[in-house]
């Protein structure tokens, strides 16, 4: 009996790695932009550009940041209306061919007068990470209006992404400021810097255990080799996406969770974030930075995913804040954009078969917030 | 070589073929040399220092054995040289930073006083390996093995790649007869071995690696902000991703060993199942514990140890052994060798305070198991498990907190009933804390209940087993990068 146990044993293992590869090779046989899928499939990402050089990022790299600048400088160097965002400003629900989002309508507003727009707009960005972008924007650019839009969501989160902020991998950047927040913000990029050198390629930051090894360039040239001669290798991150994606919707079968359902506040990171918005109004404030902060747009002919209450206070917090300065101008526009402009997204589960989309709206919805934003702006005092 | 990379498993399945192709005489060489190679891969100029210390207790445990009884002195001054060589590697590369800051921090006081050291790079393994070769020395003083006359095999032993930068920590006689044996091909060893490689990476890049930056995230909070079910679930989750990440250290490197027909003792025995401290430590890391037991608590204690087969079996409490000493006596023993233990892991004094807070918990146990012997609650296996593990998982937030400072607040937040009322991670953490919580209990009933059952049934067990592995190889595949280092790598 016992070859035969023996045998069923290495049967075992040598058929389910068999089939656990037959499985990975039908799994990652397509790959998948989770930038887009984040947003849903009925709203696209419009990053905006100008004769071939951005006006507008959503990622700090080195590149991206150089052809910005480039082009900033094409066009003559002029002063800066910088624009903040999230995947709102970046979004598009239902694009057509030819729509442009509202800050690139701003941009074209301004073309023939001495001032240039640029947007940095960042998926689900909190506030430490707006205060971030600014600063370093603010060295790079002469910023004389800021655009700040104040989302309820976003409030609940905290820290820097490394993902967005790849720049400073490379680059030792601070924000010069005792405050906590600041601090924290520092430690974020400083644990960046740690990792390995000279490498924004988000491949190589798989390989960080191996820092200053003998391994690491045995091991980056083999990932390289891999992921040039095998399409399974190399679609992995799309494979780790959608396996991330499905424990998701499990979750939010198993608990009943969707787009409409209520996210509570987290008290503490609630505060860091509005903290950084008082360093934001500080900086700007001190360099005659003149700042437009705004309720975005929300979703309005369907329950929204706030509790009514906690949405009321925070509202209020943001408005107190901005009277405590002088160079800022608020101003609500949750109302503005009309519920048949927003869309629909898929199922964040199982069962249903769409849900509200509450961040993103289409054009006419861009247009809208556009004209508004355009009229505040210039009803404000010229830069 | 770290273990979660493509550079290893090309290594590993290169030397499996080449040892199993290779004639028996030179086996033992192969494995030698490519034992230095996979330490070379991390920094080839520290394998100066391995060798020392294996070159060193190799000549010393035979001039032990070779100086007769009569001369008690010279044997001592052998052994002596021995632990100062080793606990002097261990000193400067591991606490010499600590000490000097500690001391610095003393010399605050005295003005213009202050030392200074440059940075010293941890040579990777070396808290293991020192510990082997102690133990080593230490068994052919005390007459319980033979010194090995092979330079080979004994540099095996000391160095053999699955084992070497992380354990588990190897008696000679455990080990030392299968690599003189070396026994033939078997179809078993190459089944088993890739069994336990898959689990482990399983273990560590599947579950480790994913639960570890949300772990990083919750301990880099402000601990202020921190309510007392947050410090419960961020000692829950770090407690998971230590065992996972060990655990599945453990089992690669005990299926590596196993591809070459060499078997490795447990170091892990579902530990989070203990229903009590002194089970825990015959759960967790079964070859430190032991070690510590025999090289280090006995000793201590005042115990002569005359056990001449030991074996890693872990648990510090060999209770049966101390009965008889005064409590005075076996207390000091405890509380000595737990802060020692604390400060093995790491030149930190949150690494003590976990050690002594262990030591509190096993002294505790003593006192009520003294005073009440059959009786009470904890007797009732499933009030033991409830009490143990939550504060086994606490003991994990001195293990884990940046600083002593941090460490109490955070232990002080759960003492104080307001902060239940405040929660400051996001829902998720709490949900993949609990869930883990119960999947790892699930596992634990199949392997004691179900697993048995299935393999009476061979189609039933064929079935299931293929299903699981090819289901933790889709995962191990997807998830394979050396994206961090195993946990222990750098004690």
């Amino acid at each position: 009996m016992k070859p035969f146990v023996s045998n069923i044993s290495f049967l075992e293992i040598i058929s389910g790695i068999f089939i656990g590869l037959l499985a990975v090779f039908f799994l990652t046989s397509e790959k998948i932009e989770f930038e887009n899928l984040a947003l849903g499939s009925g709203t696209s990402t419009y990053f905006a550009a100008d004769e071939g050089n951005s006006i507008h990022l959503g990622h700090l790299e080195q590149p991206k940041v150089d052809n910005l600048i480039k082009g900033w400088e094409k066009r003559g160097e002029k002063k800066v209306l910088f624009i903040l965002g999230n995947s709102q400003t970046h979004g598009i629900n239902q694009k057509k061919k030819g729509e442009i989002s509202y800050n690139h309508m701003i941009f074209n507003d301004y073309k023939g007068v001495d001032t240039d727009v640029i947007t940095h707009s960042i998926p689900n960005a909190s506030l430490q990470e707006f205060l971030l972008a600014f600063v370093y924007w603010k060295g790079r650019l002469p910023i004389k209006r800021l655009v700040v839009p104040l989302f309820m969501d976003d409030l609940r989160e905290d820290g820097i992404r490394e993902y967005y902020f790849a720049l400073f991998k490379n680059y030792h950047f601070r924000i010069e400021s005792t405050s906590a927040v600041v601090q924290s913000i520092n430690e974020d990029i400083m644990k960046f810097n740690s990792k390995i050198e000279a490498d924004v390629n988000e491949r190589h930051q798989d390989l960080r255990a191996l820092d200053f090894t003998v391994q690491q360039r045995s091991e980056e040239w083999l990932n390289d080799f891999l992921n040039n001669k095998f399409i399974t290798w190399d679609n992995r991150p799309t494979l780790r996406g959608k396996i991330f994606n499905n424990l998701y919707m499990f979750r939010n079968t198993l608990f009943g969770i969707n787009a409409q359902s209520v996210r509570k506040m987290i008290p503490s990171r609630v505060e860091k974030n509005m903290n950084a918005l008082r360093e934001i109004l500080d900086i700007s404030q001190k360099s005659n930075i003149s700042v437009l902060l705004y309720i975005p747009p929300l979703r309005n002919d369907v329950e929204p995913p706030y509790d009514v209450t906690e949405y009321k206070h925070i509202k209020k917090q943001f408005e107190n804040v901005s009277t405590q300065y002088s160079c800022a101008t608020f101003t609500n526009l949750e109302d503005l954009v009309p519920g048949k402009f927003w869309g629909t997204k898929e199922p964040t589960n199982f069962f249903n078969e769409f849900e509200y989309d509450f961040m993103h709206f289409q054009y006419e919805g861009h247009k809208l917030l556009y004209e508004q934003l355009a009229s505040t702006l210039n009803k404000m005092p010229k830069i | 070589m770290i273990f979660n990379s493509v550079a290893f498993v090309i290594f590993l399945s290169i030397a499996v073929s080449l040892y199993w192709v290779l004639p028996n005489k030179i086996r033992l060489y192969f494995i030698f040399l490519s034992s230095l190679i996979f330490y070379g891969f991390w920094r080839w100029e520290f394998l100066s220092i391995v060798l020392l210390s294996t070159i060193a207790d190799y000549i010393i445990s035979i001039s032990i054995s070779k100086t007769p009884d009569i001369e008690k002195r010279k044997r001592k001054g052998l052994l002596f040289i021995s632990l100062f060589l080793n606990l002097g590697l261990l000193l400067y590369f591991k606490y010499l930073f600590f000490v000097v800051d500690n001391l610095n921090w003393i010399f605050s006081y005295v003005p213009g006083v202050q030392l200074s050291v440059m940075e010293i790079v941890l040579p990777l393994g070396i808290s293991f390996y020192t510990f082997q070769t102690i133990s080593y020395t230490i068994d052919v003083y005390r007459k319980h093995i033979q010194p090995e006359k092979d330079f080979i095999l004994y540099g095996c032993y000391v160095t053999f790649f699955p084992q070497l930068v992380a354990g588990p920590i190897l008696r000679a006689s455990e080990v030392i007869e299968q690599l003189r044996t070396r026994p033939k091909f078997n179809i078993d060893f190459i089944s088993e071995g890739l069994k336990r490689i898959l689990k482990g990476f399983f273990l560590k890049v599947v579950l480790a690696d994913n639960i570890a930056p949300l772990v990083d995230a919750g301990f880099a909070m402000d601990v202020s902000s921190l309510g007392a079910f947050d410090v419960w679930t961020l000692a829950f989750l770090f407690g998971f991703q230590i065992y996972f990440d060990f655990a599945g250290y453990s089992h690669i490197a005990i299926g590596c060993a196993k591809l070459m027909g060499i078997s490795f003792p447990e170091n892990f025995n579902y530990p989070y199942a203990a229903r009590s401290f002194k089970a825990f430590w015959k759960r967790w890391h079964i070859s430190l514990s032991s070690w510590i037991r025999d090289y280090l608590y006995l000793p201590l204690a005042s115990v002569k140890v005359i056990d001449t087969t030991l074996k890693s079996q872990g648990g510090i409490g060999s209770e049966h052994v101390i009965q008889e000493l005064s409590p005075r006596k076996q207390n000091t023993a405890l509380f000595l060798t737990w802060a020692i233990m604390g400060l093995w892991h790491g030149a930190n004094w949150t690494f003590v305070i976990w050690g002594l807070y262990h030591a509190v918990m096993v002294f505790l146990e003593r006192l009520f198991s003294s005073a009440r012997e059959s009786s009470t609650l904890m007797n009732i296996p499933l009030v033991g498990w409830a009490i143990t593990v939550p504060l086994a998982m606490l003991g994990w937030i001195p293990f884990r907190a940046s600083n002593v400072e941090d460490t109490l607040y955070m232990l002080n937040t759960i003492i104080s009933p307001s902060s239940y009322a405040v929660m400051a991670l996001r829902e998720n953490l709490y949900l993949i804390a609990f869930s883990i919580y119960i999947l790892l209990a699930l596992s634990y009933l199949y392997k004691t209940y179900i697993i048995e059952i299935i393999n009476k049934r061979s189609t039933a067990r064929y079935v299931v087993n293929t299903v699981s592995y090819a289901f933790m190889f889709i995962l191990v595949f997807t998830f394979f990068r050396p994206i961090s280092q195993f946990i222990y790598f750098q004690f």
